[in-house]
């Protein structure tokens, strides 16, 4: 074998003289921890795929020739320093966030199944709700309705304890102090949660400051640079909820029209179309123009923008 | 991940668990940033869970499903690393190493090997996690990648000896 020939197959060369077990031109017993972890998966070593000749035939030349010899007795160190590798693992907010993000999407095919029932045929199979996100505000209900005392988003139904005046409060002075100390500890809540790490924790601050009935310039600023910066897209959902329900505020108008051509997530970019045609807001055509001459939207945006602009 | 595909979202717990590790030390080999590769990992399952009915078992298997996404997530990120290049953050140095040495191994040779790893170029860096840390075959990296399974040896062939030559250099 000449040394060009060896460089086709000294890698599989040495895996298989790995995986035979100890051995081979190194120290023996240096198979080292096993850096593939879990097995699981599927993760048992590369067939052989040298017959015995070959690997005969590259010892062989590896004997004879010292250049070949130091390549493979240095690759096989390495090889033996990457197996050796500890997995490094995540923290545990990861699977917190994912169990929300599935959270959410099980609500969602859950919220869109009940929807599409009382349609005429039956809907049966359809998957992502996404296609049909025309009705995304209704989804959005009936989620909200599901996740009752559950995760993160629901927690909107709360708001309406706060000014309930069923509470042992006898003048009207005393239940405005006593709301506006509520508005105070909850703005105090959300400002201490909104950059927290975990994804529940700020879906948790953003669900107080919807609680809020007349949210300051300080809150809603803090919810729009949520809504337009937050890496999670359930974090970014539910600041848009809460934004949502002051849409008539002329401030949180603003916002979200400037906030619409930021988007490029489809869930919220037709939730925004759909909010701010709703209230007739005409600024935001050229920034569903946009959208639409975009490629890379999704039909299902397409959709919605097409539809929202005929009713501008 | 069939059963995924019919709408048992609920099996994608079991395949979370299956594989967010493997995935996060995937994203984690080629940046050296713990809470960035939570993000990216947290994005590729945000898009296994949104996209699940693009999975076709005829074109490959789960896996290879997967790390053509993780590739495409981590392409992205180096796209946007090069648009806004403030946004890095520092160098990891919390992230205590869980090493168990292997034999003749020591913190120091880990963390050579880290610098060289480090000096490759992406897609050298790439191959050499997916072939070597990640332990997937070539079969299935050639269906990754695209590329026939002969290029593959190539590649991992290159790269490995890049790395040799860079880690080695260092003594």
């Amino acid at each position: 074998m000449t040394c060009k020939e060896i460089q086709a197959v000294i890698v599989e060369y040495l895996d298989q003289v790995g995986n035979a077990g100890a051995g081979g031109s190194m120290d023996g017993g240096g198979r080292g921890v096993a850096g593939t972890g879990g097995s699981a998966d599927g993760g048992e070593p590369e067939k052989a795929f040298l017959s015995a000749a070959t690997m005969a035939a590259v010892a062989a030349h590896l004997a004879t020739c010292g250049e070949c010899r130091q390549e493979a007795e240095e690759l096989q160190e390495l090889m033996q320093a990457m197996k050796g590798m500890e997995m490094q693992r995540p923290g545990p907010g990861l699977r917190e966030n994912f169990q929300l993000m599935l959270q959410s999407e099980l609500n969602m095919v859950v919220a869109d199944k009940l929807l599409h029932e009382g349609d005429a045929g039956d809907g049966r199979g359809k998957g992502m709700v996404i296609k049909k996100a025309f009705s995304i505000w209704h989804v959005a209900a009936a989620v909200i309705l599901l996740l009752g005392g559950g995760v993160g988003i629901g927690m909107l139904i709360s708001s309406k304890k706060v000014s309930n005046p069923n509470t042992n409060l006898n003048t009207p002075e005393q239940l405005a102090t006593m709301q506006k100390e509520i508005k105070e500890m909850k703005e105090v809540l959300m400002f201490s949660l909104i950059d927290n790490e975990s994804a529940s924790q700020r879906i948790k601050a953003v669900s107080y400051a919807e609680e809020m009935p007349n949210p300051d310039q300080k809150v809603i600023n803090a919810l729009v640079s949520t809504l337009n910066h937050d890496k999670n897209v359930n974090v970014r959902l539910a600041a848009l909820y809460s934004l949502g329900s002051w849409a008539d505020n002329q401030m949180v108008r603003d916002s979200l029209v400037a906030s619409l051509p930021r988007q490029t997530e489809p869930l919220i970019q037709v939730m925004l179309i759909n909010l701010l045609a709703e209230k007739k807001d005409s600024r935001i055509v050229a920034p569903i123009q946009d959208i639409l001459s975009n490629k890379k939207t999704l039909q299902v945006v397409k959709d919605a923008a097409e539809k929202s602009l005929k009713t501008l | 991940m069939l059963l995924v595909k019919e709408g048992q979202l609920s099996e994608l717990t079991e395949l979370f668990e299956r594989y967010h590790v493997k995935l996060y030390h995937f994203f984690f080999r080629l940046t050296l940033d713990g809470p960035l590769s939570e993000d990216l990992t947290q994005n590729l399952f945000y898009r296994i869970i949104r996209y699940r009915q693009s999975f076709e078992p005829s074109n490959g298997n789960f896996r290879s499903w997967v790390y053509r996404m993780a590739r495409n997530i981590y392409a992205d990120h180096l796209r946007q690393e090069k648009r806004l290049p403030g946004r890095r953050s520092e160098p990891e140095e919390a992230t205590e190493r869980a090493v168990v040495p292997a034999a003749g191994y020591t913190e120091e040779h880990y963390e050579r090997l880290d610098l060289a790893l480090a000096q490759l170029s992406p897609d050298q860096r790439e191959i050499l996690v997916l072939s070597r840390y990640q332990g997937l075959k070539y079969a299935e990296i050639s269906q990754i990648k695209d590329l026939s399974i002969a290029a593959i040896k190539v590649q991992v062939y290159r790269a490995l000896r890049q790395l040799r030559s860079l880690y080695f250099k260092q003594f």
